[in-house]
């Protein structure tokens, strides 16, 4: 169902000359809890939470005919402590963020956001589909998400190749360490059983991450 | 007054006297977003942000080499990207700036110095 506008907000969207700046008031889920930031130049209330003044560049919501979905590109500047943090949270891909479409209005020497934030009709939701961090930005995409951007199988067994990272979580040489061969993997059955061998064949077998017994060319879904 | 500049580690420095009243330019940092539509050239307006900010222009005509130093301190300190609390010269406030453009020094006299400098609310 269409949410409906209020009265103040149609009048502002055609309001010619308008004093009262629009913004975006933006929450993001992030790894320990939620960031509320708004593209202004001091902090805003609202419906009693404090916006912070953050500097991002919001693109325009497409409107789609085609049954595309969504995408907007978001930009904030590249800070070390900004280019850090997506670091080391995986570029904050899948993360929810809820963008509101507000304007400020003043009252005295105040700022503030009139319309209730509660069913507010300006409001959309993503999560972040795409992160490309650059020298002096960090560009994001936020998109809607879609089962079919997922990988169906999940992966491929092989005959005799190995997906798994060498020495990662899959990988059976995750808390070895080469002892007579080179500590490298080149992703084939022959040079996995070099390394069992080289460990003096720990535990129950080679922890391959293909199928070697599969014919050559054929594959086995997991 | 208090011609002031304190950094954010707190380290103030105080100027013997403020800079020259008629040198001293305050301008708006005009927000405006406007769109020319077609109909006869009218412009649709709309502010970009809440806060209006403003670049000063501070000139001192001859200032003492112990003063100086302590500009010198400051513009070492924060250079043209870090913000510290400069005293207002006519209103007495406090504004958070930076040097939107860095001293300039000049040396007409024997032991007094021409500085100017441009500083931004941020």
């Amino acid at each position: 169902m269409a949410k409906v506008f209020t009265n103040s907000l149609i009048a502002q969207k055609n309001n010619m000359n308008n004093r009262q700046p629009w913004l975006v008031a933006a929450e993001i889920s992030v790894p320990g809890g939620t960031e509320y930031i708004v593209n202004n130049n001091e902090a805003l209330e609202w419906s009693g939470q404090s916006y912070s003044p953050f500097w991002f560049n919001f693109g325009t919501i497409p409107g789609r005919s085609t049954g595309e979905l969504p995408e907007v590109a978001v930009t904030v500047f590249n800070t070390v402590e900004m280019a850090e943090y997506v670091g080391e949270n995986d570029g904050l891909m899948g993360y929810g963020v809820i963008v509101n479409l507000i304007y400020a209005t003043k009252s005295g020497s105040v700022w503030s956001i009139a319309e209730s934030s509660t069913d507010y009709p300006l409001r959309h939701s993503f999560v972040i589909i795409d992160c490309r961090p650059e020298r002096d930005r960090i560009s994001f995409v936020l998109g809607t998400p879609n089962y079919l951007r997922r990988s169906c199988p999940a992966g491929l067994y092989h005959k005799d190749w190995c997906d798994f990272v060498f020495q990662g979580d899959y990988c059976w040489m995750r808390d070895y360490t080469a002892i007579g061969i080179a500590n490298t993997c080149n992703n084939t059955y022959t040079n996995c059983s070099a390394h069992y061998n080289d460990q003096s064949r720990p535990g129950s077998g080679i922890g391959f991450g293909g199928q070697p017994n599969i014919g050559k060319g054929s594959y086995v879904y997991r | 007054m208090a011609y002031t500049f304190k950094l954010q580690a707190t380290t103030e420095y105080l100027l013997d006297r403020g800079p020259s009243r008629s040198a001293f330019s305050e301008d708006i940092i005009d927000d405006t977003v406007a769109s020319k539509a077609d109909g006869g050239g009218y412009e649709m307006t709309l502010s970009r942000v809440t806060r209006d900010l403003y670049e000063y222009t501070v000139v001192y005509g001859a200032l003492t080499d112990a003063d100086r130093t302590k500009i010198e301190a400051v513009d070492t300190a924060c250079g043209g990207s870090e913000w510290f609390y400069w005293t207002h010269p006519i209103s007495g406030a406090e504004k958070t700036v930076r040097f939107s453009q860095r001293p300039n020094f000049k040396n007409p006299y024997i032991d007094r110095s021409r500085i100017s400098f441009k500083l931004r609310d941020i």
